[in-house]
């Protein structure tokens, strides 16, 4: 059964046609890489995927069939932050928390857990090398840990699917390979990830890889 | 959440405090004034509910001393004396229905007496008082003798009924009823124990050379008119009062007007200080947290996409009000009840007037409706910032870099 089922999704801002009907699936266990150049369109495809932009025409089907664009606010957001875990591209760090508070954030909205969030966190920020910067501000951290930290968010509720933007956007190319290790290593356990990449070594990483024609992602294959 | 609270109002700690203080404040403002004016008009009622003389005559020079709203609610504060023949003259006047006169004594303290602070002795005529009847009972009037006292509802130093004056023992016969006057810090004996006190005493003696030995003497004198006729009795009682050539009349609902009409406009001045106040909380609640959502569009928006709701957002800055809000209620409020002993003694240097403190239900009837009117301010002020939230487009969390 898909996870996600994007169907015909299109956007356009300002006139300005961005994306066209664009259909795929996720499943479990999915990889999927979205390449094309920059501004034209990955992030908002990822977004609308994602649940935080409504597309101007399409369906996207959740949980076996469930229309997730016609559900309330609220159930919309429990969907998201259940279904999904976002990298920005741009890490999207708070500046005035601390690592560990940054990773936990997603908790303050989740209501009861059954875990203990802040001992996942410790959990997925020592497994990113960063137990000596769990108290650290994001200003006292290379960018390169800040983008651990960004995916350690991400993880935090174990969603179901991962999308991030860019994930290895100006790092070297060491702190490039943890996060897309990390990455990769946690789609393997039975979830599904959804990236956009200009990286020709990074999209190659994926099982599917979607790229532009005609302002609509298709698959390469 | 609580922490994503707690960090914001971290955050800003400076805009937080000068929020947080400027409700303490106003709900200060809200509350001593509330205290002072229920307590006012609570002893005012409690003043006019007890009845008492309508109508007070007293040595004509005594306002050259002290004034007419002190001496109605002060009690006897003053060492003002006239020929005790004044009874007579003014008590046969039409529609006067009762005449009792009272000899103010000394102000004892604990150096001479068993007594705690200030304490004013008056003497009362046992067969004709009404005063202190109605405040403490007419049985306990007639049970005063030589060595007995009436003491105020404040009055200390009491042990084992007893009270020491002078190094005498008199027993304490009765208790008067709270008035929110300085009568409660008074002691009342008859009228002859008091002159005996009085002519003995030390620094006295001008007195009785000027006014003759103190048996015969008054300090003041107490008329009850007949309510059917009262404007005629009142008019019959000033004009025997006057035409006496020694005392001038204090009437008591003249006394109750003006000094309620001086009362009125401090009130209206703490009712529009305090009206001010709270606008301007409004008004900086609504600034912090309309530019508060305008700054973290960008954070807002992370936590709606990491899962928040508008309403867990709108949750989150409630949140924060809540906490200014609340913490500025509490310290107000403990500030109120302090502000109003100052207050109390800023008015009482100036003005006269009866006081019965609220009782715990009233002051939490009181603290009660603050809390609502606060916590209206802060509906109001939060309307639109809350509307700004639901504007809130989580995808600006994938354009924006990071969070400052």
């Amino acid at each position: 059964m898909a996870l996600l089922e994007v169907k015909g999704i299109a956007k356009s801002f300002d006139g300005a046609e961005i994306i066209r009907a664009t259909s795929f699936a996720v499943e479990p266990g999915d990889i999927v890489a979205f390449t094309s150049p920059s501004g034209s369109g990955k992030s908002t495809l990822l977004s609308m995927a994602g649940l935080l932009l409504t597309p101007d025409s399409g369906q996207i089907l959740v949980d076996g069939g469930v229309d997730a664009l016609s559900l309330d606010d609220k159930a919309l957001s429990r969907l998201r932050q259940r279904l999904f875990g976002f990298v920005f591209q741009s890490t999207q760090l708070v500046g005035s928390l601390r690592a560990i508070e940054n990773v936990t954030a997603p908790a303050g909205f989740a209501g009861k857990l059954d875990f203990d969030p802040v001992e996942r966190a410790k959990e997925l920020l020592v497994q990113f090398g960063l137990e000596e910067r769990l108290y650290h501000y994001p200003a006292q951290l290379s960018v390169g840990q800040k983008r651990r930290v960004a995916v350690a968010r991400a993880l935090l509720l174990n969603p179901q699917i991962v999308i991030a933007d860019e994930p290895t956007n100006d790092l070297d190319e060491e702190s490039a390979n943890t996060v897309a290790d990390a990455l990769f290593a946690y789609a393997a356990q039975g979830h599904a990830l959804l990236y956009a990449t200009h990286d020709a070594a990074l999209a190659a990483r994926a099982k599917t890889l979607m790229v532009m024609k005609d302002k609509a992602f298709v698959s390469a294959s | 959440m609580k922490q994503l609270i707690m960090h914001s109002l971290k955050m800003h700690k400076v805009q937080s405090a000068s929020i947080a203080v400027s409700v303490a404040l106003s709900v200060m403002i809200l509350v001593t004034f509330g205290l002072v004016y229920g307590g006012v008009m609570q002893g005012v009622q409690k003043s006019e509910e007890q009845g008492g003389a309508d109508v007070m005559a007293i040595p004509k020079d005594a306002l050259q001393y002290i004034g007419d709203t002190e001496l109605l609610y002060t009690g006897a504060p003053a060492a003002v004396y006239m020929p005790a023949e004044v009874v007579d003259k003014i008590g046969g006047a039409e529609g006067v229905v009762r005449v009792s006169p009272q000899f103010f004594g000394q102000t004892l303290n604990s150096g001479c007496c068993s007594t705690t602070g200030e304490t004013r002795l008056i003497g009362i005529d046992t067969t004709t008082d009404f005063v202190v009847s109605g405040l403490a009972g007419a049985d306990q009037v007639a049970a005063l003798g030589d060595h007995g006292v009436i003491v105020g509802s404040a009055v200390g130093g009491v042990f084992n009924n007893t009270i020491k004056i002078y190094n005498e023992e008199y027993q304490v016969v009765g208790t008067m009823a709270e008035t929110g006057t300085e009568f409660d810090s008074s002691i009342v004996a008859d009228i002859d124990v008091v002159r005996s006190i009085s002519r003995n005493m030390e620094g006295y003696e001008h007195y009785w050379e000027k006014h003759g030995d103190p048996s015969g003497l008054v300090s003041c004198v107490m008329l009850d008119l007949d309510d059917d006729n009262f404007d005629a009795a009142l008019t019959s009682a000033n004009a025997k009062i006057n035409l006496s050539g020694v005392a001038s009349p204090l009437v008591r609902s003249q006394i109750v007007d003006k000094s309620r009409a001086q009362l009125k406009s401090v009130f209206l001045l703490l009712l529009v200080a305090a009206c001010l106040m709270a606008v301007v909380a409004l008004l900086q609640l609504f600034a912090r947290f309309f530019s508060s959502v305008w700054d973290r569009k960008s954070e807002l928006a992370l936590y709606r996409a990491i899962g928040a709701s508008k309403a867990d957002l709108r949750k989150l800055i409630a949140g924060e009000m809540g906490v200014l809000v609340g913490c500025g209620i509490v310290v107000g409020i403990i500030l109120g009840f302090v502000a109003q002993t100052a207050l109390l003694g800023v008015l009482r240097d100036g003005l006269s007037f009866p006081y019965v403190a609220l009782g715990p239900a009233q002051s939490f009837a009181l603290e009660l409706a603050v809390v609502i009117v606060f916590v209206l301010v802060s509906a109001l002020s939060i309307i639109w910032p809350l509307r700004q939230i639901g504007r809130l487009d989580p995808s600006t969390a994938m354009q924006q870099g990071d969070i400052d």
